[in-house]
């Protein structure tokens, strides 16, 4: 029985001095009862649209037209009461970010009751029952006491269990899980999955969920539909789309997204030159004190060195420390203990902007986030200007030589140079940020979760940039990585920290394929595989709490 | 179609349009009002501390358009003399206040720890006190006329700036772009003036544009008190003052015009104020 069914849904929105704008076109789809639906896709491409438009909650300059029928309700048509009536029984939703999805001053309790307190003739101490039983069922431990926290207090892995325990409150027909698990660490995101995929078939609801990650939909999902632009690319059951892709750009999509990709290209970086090291890292410490809290140890005596040309990854979960490591490295941030070199000896001597522009020279770093380490205030040829201009004496004409340069040497054309950041595409952004490190020509590049902001085509180029960039000048670089399958791309070394220590290191093939510490076996077995390549047993795990691997943490997400 | 949406239709455009005449009226009124600021001898039709006490409280006729007060003198002219003080007041005290609150704001905010501390404290002994008593103040010890109170508000509006400057400038500093100006070897100082400073003025602006209506009406509140501008130069604020007497002998021209004119300065400042910070606030977001 289909419990949802789009028909020829398109969406458009006309600005007021702007051609319209086609977000969705005619687009059609159905979800079974029990059948868990994968709508995968880019930013952009109108996934969370479409989610938004099955509950109802488009904008109202939106020009819709087709059909949705949830469970018998026309939802374009519906009123206000009946759409009301809807999301409280017949569909959910479950956001990506439970931080900013949930009201920080209430407690959980009122999060999952206050809800179905608006259905006449609820019973609030019914409710409360079925709220700590949901919780229980989320693996989280002491459900009655969960009741009277408040979202602070909980991680973030933690809260995506409260807030799908939300969703289930009313008993959907209908979970729609937008990114729910994209802000989740690894070893989280696999117990959620685990969870939702027990909750579907325990209850024998539909589920559509909408990711850009094409393996966690291969591991999750029965059948899967490609969204691009609005249009649909290509659906059919999850095995057939990923292994015998029909439309190009389904062909693309699996081609770029690391572990889905029949070979992996690992192997053919520059292995590093014996000789000095161009990073040396001994015996490193950090500890943050904040202010009524026990102090954080980030880093415990991290020793780790890389040779000239050399790659290096270092992987861990958020709040493992490997931020800091990178931050104390570009000379961001100092240590407490331990000694940091960089090749050509120590920065001693000279004034204080001698040595911060030596080392600036000698060490470069890229972030995660190209929508916020770029000014926007400035275009890639004022930004990159104003860097060359600190650091080296060059005429207007060698100046603008040297832009040119190196805007072409990280793939931007002639008309990118004056665009301000807002107009470029954040893997062009990306690009950008690559371009102002490579302007000092430095030893050594630290690569801070800097293709996990991208769309996975995009990060697929600036990953071959970056291998590129190695390979043309010689640059050693520091990946660091919450994302097992795509460092092998990229670094011919690996470590694994978990709360500031290394926990096992060596040759990346080595270490992914034969891993010996437990916590890098969890983490190699977190990553989402698809569902036909795992043991058919392996999905349905009866107990939550095996997926409950999440250290207790305060407030670190 | 029913009453309802007949009604609601024509409000939304007036609602639309409203905005963009509202901007142009208030620009144009700026305009017409900074010219005669500038221009004032040589456009107003008398000098405005003549005494013609044969007309007093005239009301409007063709040689005194506006009227004359209860000495006689032309209001027209004493209007367009007292734009002069009306304005330059308020500018002072804004530019003056902008600078200091920018400075301390950003020093603070920068800084962070015991600097933050000592300069966030000052900001609230400061506003403790309101304006208009600093500004008396100020009078009592240095005596009266523009200087004294125009120095004294601009301490007292400097806190506005400087708290407002402080928090922006707080969160900026943490954004992912100044680290990275920092490892490419820009120094702490640079990046704040040029690169976080920038970043920090549409907001700071908006501010900026209302606390001239405050100040202009402080200001004017003053002169009121006889405590500002003295006679017999003409001000706004002392207009209000001596238009009192004539109110009460039923002549309100001569209170009401000065206010009035203050209400439209204020409402027009805000408006273009507005829409400037709109323009200029976030250009390249």
């Amino acid at each position: 029985m289909k419990i949802l069914d789009i028909k020829e849904l398109s969406i458009r929105v006309a600005a007021a001095a702007a051609p319209p704008l086609q977000l969705l076109e005619k687009v059609s789809m159905h979800i079974e009862r029990g059948e868990t639906v994968a709508l995968v896709g880019e930013s952009g491409s109108g996934k969370s649209l479409t989610a938004r438009a099955v509950l109802g909650l488009l904008p109202s300059a939106a020009q819709v037209t087709g059909d949705i029928d949830l469970g018998g309700l026309a939802v374009l048509k519906a009123s206000g009461a009946q759409l009301r009536a809807m999301r409280r029984g017949r569909a959910a939703m479950v956001f990506q970010d439970p931080r900013s999805s949930i009201n920080p001053v209430r407690t959980l309790g009122a999060h999952l009751i206050e809800p179905m307190m608006q259905v006449p003739g609820a019973n609030k101490a019914m409710l409360e029952a079925r709220a700590v039983e949901l919780l229980a069922s989320m693996g989280l431990s002491n459900p009655e006491a969960r009741m009277k926290q408040y979202p602070h207090e909980l991680s973030g892995g933690m809260l995506q269990r409260v807030m799908i325990a939300g969703a289930l409150m009313n008993d959907p027909e209908l979970l729609i899980c937008d990114e729910s698990t994209t802000a989740l660490d690894v070893t989280t995101q696999a117990a959620v999955i685990r969870l939702l995929s027990r909750a579907v078939s325990e209850r024998s609801m539909g589920m559509l969920f909408i990711t850009h990650d094409l393996a966690l939909a291969a591991s999750i999902a029965d059948r899967t539909y490609v969204l691009r632009h609005g249009v649909l690319q290509e659906h059919g059951v999850t095995r057939q789309v990923f292994e015998r892709p029909v439309s190009e750009y389904t062909q693309q999509l699996v081609a770029a997204t690391p572990g889905m990709r029949s070979a992996p290209r690992s192997g053919s970086q520059p292995s590093g030159s014996a000789g000095a090291p161009v990073l040396s890292v001994e015996n490193v410490s950090k500890t943050y004190q904040l202010r009524g809290q026990p102090p954080v140890r980030a880093l415990k005596s991290v020793s780790l060195a890389i040779p000239a040309g050399g790659g290096l990854a270092i992987v861990g979960e958020s709040g493992s420390g490997k931020s800091t490591l990178g931050r104390i490295v570009a000379g961001l941030e100092h240590a407490d203990s331990g000694e940091i070199t960089l090749a050509g000896g120590a920065i001693t001597g000279g004034s204080a902007r001698e040595r911060r522009l030596k080392t600036a020279s000698r060490v470069q770093m890229v972030f995660q986030d190209p929508y916020q380490s770029l000014d926007s205030r400035l275009t890639p040829a004022k930004a990159l200007a104003a860097v060359l201009k600190l650091h080296y004496r060059l005429d207007a004409k060698a100046m603008r030589a040297r832009i040119g340069q190196l805007l072409e040497s990280v793939g931007l054309e002639e008309r990118h140079a004056n665009l301000y950041p807002r107009k470029l595409s954040g893997g062009q952004r990306q690009r950008v940020a690559i371009a102002k490190a490579m302007a000092l020509n430095p030893r050594l590049l630290v690569l801070d979760e800097a293709t996990s902001a991208l769309d996975v085509s995009v990060q697929a180029q600036v990953l071959e940039l970056v291998n590129k960039l190695r390979k043309d000048s010689g640059v050693a670089v520091l990946f660091i990585s919450h994302d097992l399958a795509i460092v092998g791309e990229i670094c011919d070394e690996l470590l694994v920290v978990q709360d500031g220590a290394i926990v096992e290191s060596g040759p990346t093939r080595a270490v992914l394929g034969n891993p010996q510490h437990p916590y890098t076996q969890t983490l190699l077995a977190s990553v989402p595989r698809p569902r036909w390549e795992t043991d058919p047993g392996a999905g349905t795990d009866p107990d939550p709490r095996h997926g409950d691997l999440e250290p207790a943490r305060n407030n670190r997400s | 179609m029913s009453i309802q949406a007949a009604s609601r239709l024509p409000l939304k455009h007036l609602s639309l349009k409203n905005r963009r005449w509202g901007l142009i009226f208030s620009t144009s009124f700026l305009a017409l009002i900074l010219l005669a600021a500038v221009l004032a001898p040589l456009i107003a039709p008398y000098p405005p501390a003549t005494v013609d006490l044969l007309r007093v409280n005239s009301g409007p006729t063709a040689q005194h358009w506006l009227g004359t007060d209860a000495l006689g003198r032309d209001i027209f002219s004493r209007m367009i003399h007292g734009s002069r003080t009306a304005l330059a007041g308020p500018a002072f005290v804004v530019l003056l206040s902008t600078i200091l609150g920018l400075l301390c704001g950003l020093w603070a905010g920068w800084s962070g720890g015991r600097i933050d501390a000592v300069i966030s404290r000052a900001f609230d002994i400061v506003l403790a006190f309101p304006a208009l008593l600093l500004a008396i103040l100020a009078v009592a010890l240095f005596g009266k006329g523009l200087i004294a109170p125009v120095l004294a508000m601009s301490i007292a509006y400097t806190p506005y700036i400087g708290r407002l400057t402080r928090q922006l400038v707080a969160t900026e500093k943490n954004r992912q772009y100044v680290s990275a100006y920092a490892v490419q070897g820009f120094s702490a100082p640079w990046i704040a003036t040029r690169a976080v400073m920038p970043n920090v003025l549409g907001v700071v602006g908006s501010q900026t544009t209302q606390n001239f209506g405050y100040v202009l009406v402080e200001l004017a509140a003053l002169s009121f008190l006889g405590l500002g501008i003295q006679a017999p130069q003409a001000d706004w604020g002392n207009m209000i003052n001596e238009g009192q007497s004539a109110l009460v002998s039923g002549n309100f021209l001569p209170a009401l015009i000065p206010s009035v004119a203050v209400v439209l300065v204020v409402v027009a400042v805000n408006t273009v104020g507005g829409w400037l910070s709109d323009k200029l606030g976030d250009p390249f977001a």
